[in-house]
């Protein structure tokens, strides 16, 4: 590749983003112009125009409601999400130094799903109990995986990755069997959840929520950066090259759990991103973690963007969940890639 | 470490990115003020904007409404007069027409199909996977959902879309009867008060006195016990809390088995060991039903089923899982299966309209739409077939 002789600079990396975003405010406009409900480009840019200046009341009214109120929000919804999933699989696969960690293989997502569960459950009136105790399932898996995948007082990939393994299984088969047992009907809404839905409207309260832990976490991340670099050549290599191992594990595992903890509580369990999105970039881009935490931010935003608007336009008017397309597209392109790279 | 870039010279990044330069707490503090600044103007302004809108809504509002309790409890406000309704699943869409307010009925569901112009109306999706921006763009004045098959999260959505939703949830025939007469009242915009020229009154006092005839004719019987198979590979049947067990107890009929849960997996070996008089089967296609019934004969298990050896098998229209008007049409159907006697009639179903969707379609989709899933191959396929 072109770029792979060249020196990383810091203009480069901006330049590389700006390229990316620049894909990713295109797939953006390509996802509010299809849906279910057809709007020319002409309309759509009269009325984002309209928006932008700050005139939303010349809106037609059927702009306002589902591009304002359901196709926007959407949009970012699935952005932010594909990009906390994404920079979390890169950091768990720095953290583990193992290609296959991934926030749904490390048993966090299952850990979210459960806790949404209990929630309807035992206070199905609230409405935002169910987010909420999704990210609080998280963390206590995040957290229960973390010691579990302890030895000697010591962090070992090989153990961590069979607790998350273990613990997603065993939480699984919990909530089978909460929706096998119970005689309650509403819990039965969690099938979609499991396998990532983003149709559900969300208050604007809480997409500021999600921004606002997005940008926290993910640039708690990326401040750690550098340290991941030489991690990845070794803790041992890395300790000796002056970076403070321990702390720097600490805030990557708990900033990535934030953020899959968030991205798993609004949209349920979107699978493949966290894997594939930080590879794809790796190969695009090198392996230099002060690229990949922005690019995989963005090619995850990209990535869900892409795969939503497909689940919700391939059968309008009926929606499919976004976590089948992302696994039906996901993977050819990863072997492509793979191929590609090999040959 | 595969291609990429080279390490660049320290000078050419920031100060915050250097590792020689600043310790790792400073560089998160650093970033993390920053962040927090950002996010919070962010968060404002995003809130600036989405609040105005909303105020504007409410406050422009229909010029009359009516705030009612839905049947899960929630509190709706309805515009008044109704005059564009999305039904969201096919045993409303039912009710609906049969409550004479087919005409207003603006969008239903893939799997809407009786009466017949149900089926010309804009579709809005599945029950489970609606598109809301199809439903939006319909302008309803209220969309009327059903618990038992969809979800609360579509519920959810349309609510903060300032979208009226009003959800049934009848648990017996009794209540699928009220639960009619309340929503005809609710879109004709006749209060609380049942008024004697009111459709939908009209309508269940003809269905309570056909059900009168059925309780009258099954007085005094032993209630047969069967099997209803709602589903057959898993095995499922109907739960003790469904309207569709209260169906077959006015029929005169006892479930063989009833868990708790609404819709349960049960075993085979239960179901030999209950020892059903009848087994019920429902299907619109007749002959194809007849066809798989013929198959079970020879399976291990059912064979040894005495209602299957004696060929004491029944099959009704899909109407009895709708919970709406026409499952008196199939609870009459039952009574007469059972109790021919008592009707001084042929006695056997007779084979229902045509077409074999229905709700039982919806299940399936959800199904393949499950098993498509990377995630739910294990957890989501059971959960779909165990819906109806």
């Amino acid at each position: 590749m072109a770029v792979s002789t060249r020196r990383l600079t810091f203009g480069r990396m901006l330049l590389t983003c700006a390229m990316l975003t620049g894909v990713l405010v295109a797939v953006m406009v390509l996802a509010l112009r299809l849906g279910a409900v057809p709007f020319s480009l002409s309309d759509l840019a009269q009325n984002l125009l309209w928006l932008a200046s700050g005139h939303p009341e010349k809106l037609s009214t059927d702009f306002r409601l589902i591009m304002v109120d359901i196709r926007l929000p959407r949009i970012l919804l699935g952005s932010i999400v594909g990009a906390a999933l994404s920079v979390a699989g890169a950091s768990f696969q720095a953290l583990l130094r193992n290609p296959l960690a991934d926030p749904y293989v490390l048993g966090v997502s299952s850990g979210a799903a459960l806790g949404a569960i209990l929630a309807l459950l035992a206070l199905p009136a609230l409405p935002l109990m169910t987010p909420l105790a999704a990210f609080l399932g998280a963390t206590a898996t995040i957290a229960a995986v973390y010691f579990l995948g302890r030895r000697e007082g010591q962090l070992d990939s090989g153990t961590l990755l069979l607790a998350g393994i273990i613990s997603a299984s065993f939480l699984s088969a919990v909530i089978m069997f909460l929706m096998m047992t119970l005689a309650s009907r509403d819990v039965r809404g969690m099938a979609f959840w499991l396998m990532g839905d983003l149709s559900a409207s969300l208050p604007p309260g809480l997409l500021c929520i999600l921004v606002a832990g997005f940008v926290l976490a993910a640039g708690a991340i990326f401040t750690t950066a550098s340290d991941l670099n030489l991690l990845l050549a070794g803790e041992r290599e890395a300790m000796h090259l002056g970076v403070e191992v321990t702390r720097v594990k600490l805030v990557v595992y708990v900033s990535a759990s934030i953020l899959t903890g968030l991205a798993v509580s609004v949209s349920g369990a979107i699978g493949y991103v966290g894997l594939l999105v930080p590879h794809v970039m790796r190969m695009l881009f090198g392996s230099d973690y002060r690229v990949l935490i922005p690019t995989s931010a963005l090619g995850g935003a990209i990535a869900v963007v892409l795969a939503d608007t497909l689940a919700r336009t391939i059968v309008a008017p009926t929606e499919l969940p976004v976590g089948a397309m992302t696994a039906m597209a996901g993977a050819p392109v990863f072997i492509y890639l793979l191929r590609r790279r090999l040959s | 470490m595969q291609g990429g870039w080279q390490e660049g010279t320290l000078s050419e990044w920031p100060t915050f990115m250097r590792r020689d330069v600043v310790g790792n707490s400073a560089r998160i503090v650093l970033l993390s003020a920053g962040a927090l600044i950002f996010a919070g103007a962010l968060a404002m302004e995003a809130c600036a904007r989405t609040g105005p809108p909303q105020a504007e809504q409410s406050a422009a509002g229909k010029s009359s409404s009516v705030r009612v309790t839905d049947e899960m409890g929630r509190g709706v406000t309805v515009p008044q007069p109704v005059r564009r309704i999305v039904s969201l699943a096919p045993s409303v869409t039912e009710t609906l027409f049969a409550l004479g307010l087919g005409d207003r009925v603006v969008g239903d569901t893939n799997y809407c199909d009786y009466p017949a112009e149900a089926k010309s109306k804009t579709r809005i999706g599945g029950p489970v996977d609606p598109s809301l921006e199809t439903i939006a763009a319909l302008h309803p004045d209220l969309v009327v959902a059903t618990r038992s098959i969809n979800r609360q999260s579509t519920v959810n959505s349309l609510e903060h879309l300032g979208i009226a939703v009003y959800a049934t949830d009848p648990r017996t025939v009794e209540q699928v009867l009220s639960s009619t007469e309340r929503l005809g009242r609710l879109i004709r915009g006749g209060g609380a008060q049942v008024e004697g020229t009111d459709k939908g009154g009209e309508l269940t006092a003809q269905l309570r006195r056909r059900l009168g005839i059925v309780r009258d004719a099954v007085a005094g019987v032993a209630p047969k016990s069967v099997f209803f198979v709602v589903w057959q590979e898993p095995l499922i049947t109907v739960g003790r809390n469904t309207f569709l067990a209260d169906a077959l107890r006015w029929a005169g009929a006892r479930p063989a088995l009833a868990p708790a849960q609404d819709w349960p997996n049960v075993s085979l070996e239960a179901v030999i060991r209950a020892a059903p008089e009848y087994l019920i089967f429902s299907s619109d296609d007749r002959a194809k039903a007849l066809q798989q019934i013929a198959g079970l004969r020879n399976q291990p298990g059912w064979r040894t089923l005495a209602a299957m050896r004696a060929n004491r098998i029944i099959v009704l229209p899909e109407a009895i899982s709708h919970p709406s008007p026409r499952l008196v049409d199939a609870i009459e159907e039952l009574a007469r299966a059972l109790y021919p006697e008592r009707f001084g009639a042929k006695g056997a179903a007779l084979a229902g309209t045509a077409g074999t969707r229905g709700m039982h379609a919806g299940t399936f989709a959800f199904a393949a739409v499950c098993a498509q899933a990377s995630v739910c191959d294990f957890v989501g396929c059971d959960l779909g077939r165990g819906w109806l």
